[in-house]
């Protein structure tokens, strides 16, 4: 079985938007990167439809930061491919990087620069430059331009990457834990400026993320990384909604049988007289006996997070 | 993406520029010093026509009170090692130590074309910056060159093309490390070894032995008190005895087999005296070695060569490994 779901509307945006799109705008097939002898992520699939916006969830460690740097070209793939936008970042660098906008880890800026000199940055090496877009939104936030960017506070240096990122139209924003340096009021100006942006640019998001929090309410895609592997991949309402707890009596492993022949069972735990499972639901329950809740992201993250693969993810 | 590149040299230009500028002031007021007492001693005539009454105490004078500071002015030769450790090996080191690679290598511009603009702009400056600093020591040096050899490592190593070669070299040696070893420091470390681990060879043995068969000649003492090559050559070695079949003789040898009597801690040395002829019967000779005047340009041309070539070696290496990853 495959953990990744393409939901059928995947291009209703991009259609809307009348531009030719291809249906994907991330594809991932097999993909594979090594340092030395240790794989940092590995047999690595997974489509992403066009107009989403993704949560890539995982621990530390897990590879996100080396998947993203394998889809705007600053690494080369070891094994298998990845396409964004049906461009290989690799080889098609400067292509993709007219389309991709790419925000690293801790939002990397020039600090002696200015905000205005970082801004004239973006418009002399992006082909596609809107200075508009940056200074209107750096204005919304009271950001000078002649402030040295060393001097902004974290949340502010965030706000003028994702500006100088959103200047560059591109039609790929791919971000790498943009808001886990910062404090909880920052995170939520940034995460709400970049759905706005959204909104009114219509592109396609991939953020990586090791805080869950935050992210159901933003984003409408979920990608599940774990120890260099895919774990899930699919609509984010469409997986919470499959996957459900189920509690009742205690159950050995006998009488679980029937269950796992329709359903894969992500977590289980039990207590003498009681048994916990979170479950991947794939058809009607029919065991009545079972109390069935709902899951969060987090639930449902945690548990993919904690076990090992049940099956082969990504092959 | 020029833009950039000037906006992330501006300081550093403005340093270089500073310190150029304050030498060049030094230069300039102390040539000026240079010729005008050249010039008020007399020293050019006296130059030509050594034999005219009253030159060596002037000539001498002057040379006692300018011909040190060529040896002071030697420092020059820490140019390029700066040029490369200071502005070379930060260029890419820099940017991997402070992310900013994640940044500019995901605008809209080819890694490869950023190299090359940055590169670019820093080879220019460094190369402007050595060639203002040649001409101006060529000028400064000029009344001094008659005095001594242009092949002294003093001189050799500051004017013509070879110290914008040293240059183009450091500037890629520091570049290529930056951009292998990924921090600055000990890139800049690498980069002052590695420079030292070419130059010094070079400089030593390459250049006197190795670019051409230095001339090789033997004089009799009992004729001429004189050896064949002047003061303009690269003499390299003098003073040894040798027999007719060219073997050496030992100086030891020598001096107990002709230095009869006596000898007060000298030895007259003369065509014609005693010990000449002595040496004479014996069929000994005085050996000179030497690089000839005339060879200037064409060893310049070979060690910048070298330099050049190692240079372009290094930044194809280093394009290629920046593109790479």
């Amino acid at each position: 079985m495959s953990h990744t779901i393409t939901p059928i509307n995947a291009n209703i945006r991009s259609v809307a938007h009348g531009e030719s799109e291809p249906p994907n705008a991330i594809e991932a097939r097999g993909l594979g990167k090594r340092y030395g002898k240790r794989w940092a992520l590995s047999e690595c699939t997974f489509s992403m439809p066009a107009g989403k916006v993704a949560a890539l969830v995982g621990p530390n460690g897990a590879g996100k930061t080396t998947l993203l740097h394998l889809c705007v070209g600053l690494l080369r793939p070891d094994a298998g491919a990845v396409t964004v936008l049906g461009y290989a970042p690799a080889a098609q660098t400067k292509a993709l990087l007219a389309r991709v906008g790419f925000i690293a880890q801790d939002h990397p800026l020039y600090k002696d620069f200015t905000v205005a000199e970082t801004l004239t940055l973006g418009r002399k090496l992006n082909p596609h430059w809107e200075d508009t877009i940056a200074t209107e939104r750096l204005a919304r936030l009271h950001i000078p331009l002649d402030q040295r960017v060393g001097k902004l506070s974290g949340g502010q240096q965030a706000q003028v990457a994702l500006a100088l990122a959103l200047a560059k139209r591109p039609q790929v924003l791919l971000l790498d834990e943009p808001v886990a340096s910062l404090d909880p009021l920052a995170r939520r100006d940034f995460l709400r400026t970049l759905m706005e942006a959204v909104v009114e640019q219509g592109m396609t998001v991939l953020l990586s993320s090791h805080i869950v929090a935050d992210l159901e309410r933003v984003c409408d895609y979920l990608i599940i990384l774990a120890a260099s592997r895919v774990q899930l991949a699919g609509d984010m309402e469409m997986l919470i909604a499959s996957h459900k707890r189920l509690v009742g009596p205690r159950r050995d492993a006998s009488s679980l049988a029937p269950l796992r022949r329709t359903h894969t069972i992500i977590e289980e735990s039990h207590t003498p007289r009681q048994t916990s499972l979170l479950v991947r639901l794939n058809g009607p329950l029919l065991d009545p006996t079972w109390e069935v809740q709902d899951v969060t992201l987090e639930d449902m993250t945690l548990a993919y997070l904690g076990q090992p693969p049940e099956s082969e993810a990504g092959k | 993406m020029i833009w950039l590149a000037w906006r992330q040299m501006r300081s550093a230009t403005f340093v270089v520029g500073i310190s150029l500028g304050l030498l060049m002031a030094g230069l300039l007021v102390s040539g000026a010093i240079i010729r005008s007492d050249f010039t008020r001693m007399g020293i050019g005539s006296c130059l030509a026509d050594p034999t005219r009454a009253g030159c060596d105490p002037t000539v001498f004078a002057f040379q006692d009170r300018y011909l040190p500071l060529t040896t002071f002015l030697a420092w020059l030769n820490v140019f390029p090692a700066l040029a490369g450790a200071l502005v070379g090996a930060p260029l890419v080191a820099r940017e991997l130590e402070q992310r900013t690679h994640l940044l500019v290598w995901t605008q809209g511009i080819t890694r490869t074309r950023w190299l090359f603009s940055r590169l670019g702009e820093i080879v220019c400056v460094s190369l402007l910056a050595a060639l203002i600093l040649t001409a101006a020591f060529s000028w400064w040096h000029g009344p001094l060159d008659q005095f001594q050899s242009r092949f002294n490592a003093g001189v050799f190593d500051l004017e013509g093309m070879v110290p914008l070669s040293y240059t183009l070299f450091a500037v890629a040696l520091g570049i290529a490390a930056g951009a292998f070893i990924r921090r600055s420091v000990p890139a800049i470390a690498a980069t002052l070894a590695g420079f030292l681990a070419v130059r010094l060879p070079i400089l030593l043995w390459a250049r006197p032995y190795g670019f051409q068969r230095p001339v090789v000649v033997t004089w009799d003492p009992f004729y001429a008190h004189t050896q064949r090559a002047s003061n303009a050559d690269w003499i390299l070695s003098d003073g040894q005895w040798v027999d007719r079949h060219g073997q050496h003789v030992g100086i030891g040898t020598v001096f107990n087999t002709c230095a009869s009597g006596p000898t007060d801690g000298g030895y007259s040395f003369y065509p014609g005296d005693p010990f000449t002829q002595c040496t004479h019967a014996h069929g000994w000779l005085i050996q000179t070695i030497y690089q000839p005047a005339d060879r200037f340009w064409v060893f310049q041309g070979i060690e910048s060569a070298i330099f050049i070539g190692l240079a372009i070696a290094l930044l194809a290496l280093t394009l290629w490994w920046v593109r790479r990853t």
